[in-house]
């Protein structure tokens, strides 16, 4: 692992990577909401699922730390312009969270330890569904409301940040397809981009 | 004037500040009428600065959305989500406003943020992403047709059937190109001494024209509006 700071060629990748990821979120995201009990549990696993290919590209690519950190803090900024502001400091502690698992030589092209890094985010974004309900439920509820929200959501969603095991159910589920994502997208970086030289 | 030389006087301070305020009218306004209002604003602006076809897609999507929130979801007609409704209704107006942001020059939406004490890094992703987005659609819709040359675009069983290889075919090709793009962005980039360390001036000027005066007064005021 190279010490140096990122590089302009760096920068270009990670935000090039990042613009894919957010626009595969979206559709995830949009493509969801339609079934109440998806769009809570399984949002976050599908979207890790399907966008750990564009972060093991930049990550095998740039290898320097400091990755996942302004991976996460980019979604903390997004989520601040939605007008979820109070989120920031939670989007802040995961972001020093994960790249805290990823302390290590040459970790960011370790397959394991990218898995354990992208999981750890994929955990952050689940445990993110409770965060609007422990710290202002009331204003969140109406925010919500006006975005259009159902009244049957609001309540799945309350059930399942009131109770531990929910969140376990939403955690192991982001977990396992976080971890299946790097793993297949591992074995498409090795097919097509390793032979092609661009990770190095 | 021309539509250019309208868009030219938005400076880039105008353009996000009128998606914030879009932002804000998105959260707070519980009226129908406020909200129509502010995109029938946002409509008339589009087509002002040139984008008249965006304009009445919008336009079109909004008055579909809301006729079947008012009109059929109360009646029971389930057939598209309500909450998927819900989130085009809410979205809309920030996408809207958000839509001039991605089209004004990213030198006036650096110029922006390199007076604010962001830092560097952070800076330059959030441009490249603004910038970046909009042409994702259009490397897609290459892969695509390359896709139907080759005839690798099979039948909808064989999609069906295969997502994964699909999705491969489809995702590889489109980082091999994402990965082309940026690099000779970084490279123009540092041609510009994008990574010099001096204190930077910019070509565009951070102040606000007139232009971005009006539009943001009228903004605001309508936003005051729908809040009360």
């Amino acid at each position: 692992m190279t010490k140096e700071k990122m590089t302009v060629k760096d920068i270009v990748t990670v935000a090039v990577m990042m613009a894919l990821f957010y626009a595969i979120a979206f559709l995830v995201g949009m493509g969801t909401v339609a079934i109440p009990i998806l769009y809570l549990y399984g949002t976050a696993g599908i979207e890790m699922f399907l966008g750990s290919i564009f972060y093991l590209v930049a990550a095998n690519r740039v290898n320097k730390h400091g990755l996942l950190f302004v991976w996460v803090m980019i979604y903390a900024l997004i989520t601040a312009a939605m007008g979820y502001m109070f989120m920031v400091p939670y989007f802040i502690a995961v972001a020093v969270i994960s790249e805290i698992v990823m302390i290590g030589k040459n970790t960011y092209r370790n397959p394991v330890r990218n898995m354990i890094g992208w999981s750890t985010y994929g955990i952050g974004m689940v445990l993110g569904i409770g965060v609007p309900c422990w710290v202002a439920w009331e204003s969140y509820q109406k925010q919500a409301l006006a975005s259009g929200f159902a009244d049957a959501t609001m309540k799945l969603q309350y059930n399942m940040v009131s109770s531990p095991k929910l969140m376990l159910v939403g955690v192991i589920i982001t977990v396992i397809l976080s971890a299946l994502g790097v793993l297949i997208s591992q074995k498409i970086l090795k097919k097509h981009f390793e032979k092609a030289g661009i990770l190095s | 004037m021309s539509c250019e030389k309208r868009l030219r006087e938005l400076s880039g301070i105008g353009a996000l500040l009128l998606t914030f305020l879009a932002c804000m009218v998105s959260i707070f306004t519980e009226s129908y009428y406020m909200h129509a209002l502010f995109v029938i604003w946002l409509a008339m602006l589009l087509a002002y600065l040139g984008f008249v076809k965006q304009s009445v897609q919008y336009v079109l999507l909004y008055s579909f959305t809301t006729f079947w929130l008012i009109m059929m979801i109360p009646k029971g007609v389930m057939i598209i989500s309500p909450m998927l409704l819900g989130m085009i209704y809410k979205f809309i107006v920030p996408i809207m406003a958000a839509y001039l942001t991605f089209k004004i020059p990213s030198g006036k939406l650096i110029a922006v943020f390199q007076k604010s004490s962001m830092p560097q890094n952070i800076l330059l992703i959030l441009v490249i992403m603004i910038r970046f987005i909009p042409t994702i659609s259009g490397e897609i819709k290459t892969i695509k047709e390359a896709m139907k040359v080759r005839g690798l675009t099979g039948s909808k069983k064989k999609v069906f059937f295969h997502p994964l290889r699909t999705v491969e075919y489809v995702v590889v090709p489109l980082i091999f190109r994402s990965i082309k793009v940026g690099d000779e962005l970084a490279a123009a980039a540092i041609v510009r001494g994008v990574e010099n360390t001096g204190k930077k001036q910019s070509y565009y000027e951070t102040k606000m024209s007139k232009t971005d005066i009006v539009i943001l007064t009228i903004s605001l005021l309508l936003l005051i509006v729908c809040i009360i």
